[in-house]
């Protein structure tokens, strides 16, 4: 404590000082509890909320508001970029390729011929299929309604593999549809909003798809790695397998129609112990340059159980 | 104001990361902004305002990002303190004495999430690639300064900005009370 001064003026002045302090100090106590209460609390919010959704699966009402905000913003975005590509690529590109027409008319001259050939060839295997299917009396699937998406954002975590596309709820979307290009398979849809859904890509780890081998008809699992090649697996060693073999859908489970290309065996890996091959698929679909996708829509199996039996 | 001002450019920030910044669904060079983001938040701003404005962004990551909800709002938060820590306990704080502690938080949580998650839920994630995470931590430390002074300007923009609200104020013609 100051001493106090002799003369009447400096005594008040210091007191004043004094109180000026005190006042000061408690008013800084006070402040930094308060910051030191909102901060408990909302770390007891932050805490209570991270261990009631953490590793859940489904949006909540403020995951898919977060979602309804983001998304539009998204889509101007890529939107914004793809306009900008194609001007490159009609405009720009355009001047660099006058030079080259003679070569690309005769490459697409030599193409053409060579779809024709296929497109009878294919025609043959048409009429082919419809006859031998009849023979057997072999019923098939409905035609399923699809439903066109284009991605508006991609996961740029080194964590995950999936990506936005414009279409939700609204559209008749639903958690598990399957998501295919005209390539082949490309995921399923994981979590939606009314207007934007989330979609599992078939690369990702956490992907698991049933199919088989066309040839062989043998069924097994295919999963993602995380880059671009899936893993098949379940596949036992006494199955012939070859690279360049074909990877289809099964259809088991009633999420993705049977016969719906995946990719081509690109290594069969023959290990001296184990049950099962280790087989490495390239993907029929271009993950570096997908952008519009299919939605399928989802069968609804309690419609199909609830069919009469026809004798 | 300042808050509103950040929570926008927060989030073009995670829409530019997850559109024109990443070109296709497998991309190793995307820059990890929002985790910038979240260590100048850590460094400028006060705690509340910070822990809110990194709790809307977490939110906005986890919807956008991955299958795991909470995931990215635990980063963020883990960011968040570590950063605030190592601000609060450093002689010097400096944009470019942070870039190198940025970096490595940025590098060690990401290694800590993949540890996490290898003993939680296996088969999750994509396999650590370390030369993908070394080149993760390079672009975050090579985009820490540009965007600490991209934001810092911004921050004082917002700060001095005259709106139109005080501009109404009625200068009264009482005399201006003693400050105590």
């Amino acid at each position: 404590m100051p001493d106090v001064p002799a003369h009447a003026g400096e005594a008040q002045f210091t007191t004043t000082f004094m109180r000026q302090q005190l006042r000061k100090k408690r008013n800084s106590k006070t402040q930094y509890l308060r910051v030191l209460v909102v901060a408990v609390v909302l770390l007891i919010l932050g805490v209570l909320f991270l261990v009631s959704t953490f590793g859940s699966r489904q949006f909540g009402p403020m995951h898919k508001i977060a979602m309804e905000f983001v998304g539009p913003v998204q889509k101007t975005v890529t939107a914004t970029g793809s306009l900008l590509s194609s001007f490159k690529s009609d405009y720009i590109d355009s001047i660099q390729n006058f030079f080259k027409l003679n070569e690309e008319k005769k490459r697409l001259s030599k193409q053409l011929q060579e779809t024709e050939a296929l497109l009878n060839r294919s025609r043959e295997a048409m009429a082919t299929n419809a006859s031998l299917r009849k023979l057997l009396d072999f019923k098939n699937a409905a035609e399923q309604r699809s439903i066109a998406a284009t991605i508006v954002g991609k996961d740029p975590s080194p964590f995950f593999r999936s990506v936005i596309i414009d279409q939700g709820a609204n559209s008749g979307i639903v958690k598990g549809s399957p998501v295919v290009c005209s390539e082949g398979v490309v995921g399923q849809i994981f979590t939606t909003s009314p207007n934007y859904s989330k979609v599992l890509l078939a690369i990702a780890p956490s992907s698991a798809i049933d199919v088989l081998l066309q040839k062989s008809r043998v069924r097994g699992i295919l999963k993602g790695t995380g880059e671009l090649t899936y893993r098949l697996e379940y596949i036992l060693k006494n199955v012939d397998v070859e690279v360049g073999d074909y990877v289809v859908t099964a259809g088991y489970g009633g999420v993705f129609p049977t016969g719906l290309p995946v990719g081509i065996v690109s290594k069969v890996f023959r290990q001296p112990q184990g049950m099962f091959h280790e087989i490495e698929v390239h993907p029929a679909v271009d993950y570096q340059t997908i952008e519009h996708l299919l939605v399928i829509e989802k069968p609804n199996l309690n419609e199909i159980f609830e069919q009469p039996v026809q004798p | 104001m300042t808050f509103l001002c950040f929570l926008v450019v927060g989030t073009l920030l995670v829409v530019l990361q997850t559109t024109l910044l990443m070109p296709t669904p497998v991309w190793a060079f995307s820059p990890d902004f929002y985790f910038i983001f979240v260590a100048y938040l850590a460094s400028r701003f006060t705690p509340v305002l910070g822990l809110l404005l990194v709790y809307l962004l977490g939110l906005m990551l986890d919807v956008l990002v991955g299958t795991m909800l909470g995931m990215f709002s635990t980063l963020c938060f883990a960011g968040f303190a570590c950063i605030r820590l190592f601000s609060s306990r450093m002689v010097r704080w400096d944009f470019l004495y942070s870039i190198p502690l940025i970096s490595l938080t940025f590098f060690l949580l990401s290694a800590l999430v993949y540890l996490v998650f290898d003993f939680l839920y296996v088969g999750q994630l994509v396999t650590w690639v370390w030369w993908e995470m070394l080149i993760r931590a390079a672009l975050v430390a090579a985009f820490t300064y540009p965007l600490f002074r991209l934001l810092d300007k911004l921050y004082t923009y917002s700060k001095n900005m005259v709106y139109p609200w005080k501009r109404l104020r009625v200068r009264s013609d009482r005399p201006k009370r003693r400050q105590t």
